[in-house]
């Protein structure tokens, strides 16, 4: 999920979700780039205040409420004929799960 | 089916794009330099430019900007820069073919994009060293299916209602109703193309990841990297059955711990980029 953060908002991991350019032009880095505190400072040095940030699994996932993964497991089962045998198929089946839960995360926050 | 109907299908499927077929001459001789397939490449604006866009996307994650057909060529290496110039020209060839009710050619695509975007990911995670490969494969896994579209309509619809009506997957119905499936007339299109033979396998039993029973690497990622892109519903192939991967082909992949679910971010991210490159004029 791509948002506008402040540069306090920033926490370790988010990801650079577009290009960052300095005022002459120059790429200062590329998009997909994780943040950390000394991409941060070199962001102050250039004066910039707020960037497009990808937010990182483990951040996206802090609102995947118990709730929401009932929901999505709910509505994934519906749609997918199979059950899972083994460890690596229950991963596959768990990526369906992880996405529809996304899916109504994206749509909460739009309608904020 | 009439075997002459099938064999006159393929024989009037196009031929690959003149620049691919004069790249693959030149990757062949051994004395090729790196400015040979840059003047090469160059001679079509319109390829250079993708070509560079795709060098400085996200898909590839460089740090330093790809300025030219000679650095996207040191930093890609052949194989992954013949790749992607088929991968451009091929979509761009039939991304606007008129196909029939059934499929939307958009969709189909971003389906095609989807699975070779999966199966890269795959490929990087196990470590293998025939990533692009994957790539290529699941890019054209389908190709079969657009020679049915073109030529076999009629037939074509009875099979989408034997799958969806008794819940089987499409390439068995396929089999049912026209006695061949997609993915054995996808394969003979590769070959018409003289693809690498692992490529002409993924394409020709993507349905199962076996070929006569015996597990075959590129083919089974691109099994399963098909049902992975069905799951996140990225684009529409036009199965309507969202098939189990074959017994034992994931244990077989030797896939580390949550692979799926760990890459799932960057499997949306890299499928959102390439849709630009590949699909945006």
């Amino acid at each position: 999920m791509v948002k506008v953060k402040d540069l306090d908002e920033i926490v370790n991991g988010d990801l650079l979700a577009e290009p960052l350019i300095n005022s002459f032009g120059a790429l200062l880095l590329p998009a997909g780039t994780p943040i950390t505190e000394r991409q941060i400072r070199m962001m102050k040095m250039w004066n910039i205040k707020s960037v497009s940030v990808v937010m990182d699994v483990e951040n996206y996932d802090s609102w995947l409420s118990d709730d929401v993964l009932t929901y999505a497991y709910r509505v994934f089962s519906e749609r997918c004929p199979w059950t899972p045998e083994s460890e690596i198929e229950a991963d596959l089946f768990r990526m369906g799960v992880v996405h529809e839960a996304r899916k109504v995360i994206d749509e909460m926050h739009k309608r904020r | 089916m009439d075997p002459k109907r099938i064999a006159a299908a393929i024989d009037e499927f196009p031929t690959l794009p003149t620049v691919y077929s004069s790249l693959l001459e030149l990757l062949s001789d051994m004395n090729t330099k790196v400015s040979d397939v840059a003047n090469l490449i160059s001679k079509d604006q319109s390829t250079v430019m993708k070509v560079l866009k795709t060098a400085n996307s996200s898909f590839y994650g460089f740090s330093n900007k790809v300025t030219s057909i000679t650095n996207a060529i040191t930093l890609l290496g052949y194989n992954e820069m013949k790749n992607i110039v088929l991968s451009l020209t091929l979509i761009n060839l039939f991304k606007n073919t008129k196909l029939n009710q059934f499929i939307n050619p958009v969709d189909f695509w971003k389906h095609s994009i989807a699975v070779g975007i999966v199966a890269r990911r795959l490929g990087i995670s196990m470590g293998s060293s025939g990533a692009e490969n994957f790539f290529l494969g699941g890019l054209l896994h389908d190709i079969g299916k657009l020679v049915i579209y073109l030529h076999f309509s009629t037939d074509y619809g009875k099979a989408l209602q034997h799958s969806r009506t008794f819940r089987v997957p499409l390439h068995e119905a396929e089999k049912k109703t026209l006695g061949f499936s997609h993915c054995e007339l996808g394969g003979l299109i590769a070959e018409k193309w003289n693809m690498p033979i692992e490529i002409q396998n993924a394409i020709g039993y993507h349905d199962t990841g076996y070929i006569n029973g015996v597990f075959e690497q590129t083919a089974a990622v691109v099994h399963v990297s098909n049902i992975a892109a069905k799951i996140l519903l990225l684009g529409d192939g036009g199965n309507p059955v969202l098939d189990k991967p074959s017994k034992g082909v994931l244990e077989k992949l030797n896939l580390p711990e949550d692979t799926f679910v760990n890459n799932l971010t960057a499997i949306i991210n890299e499928y959102k980029s390439s849709l630009k490159l590949f699909l945006l004029n």
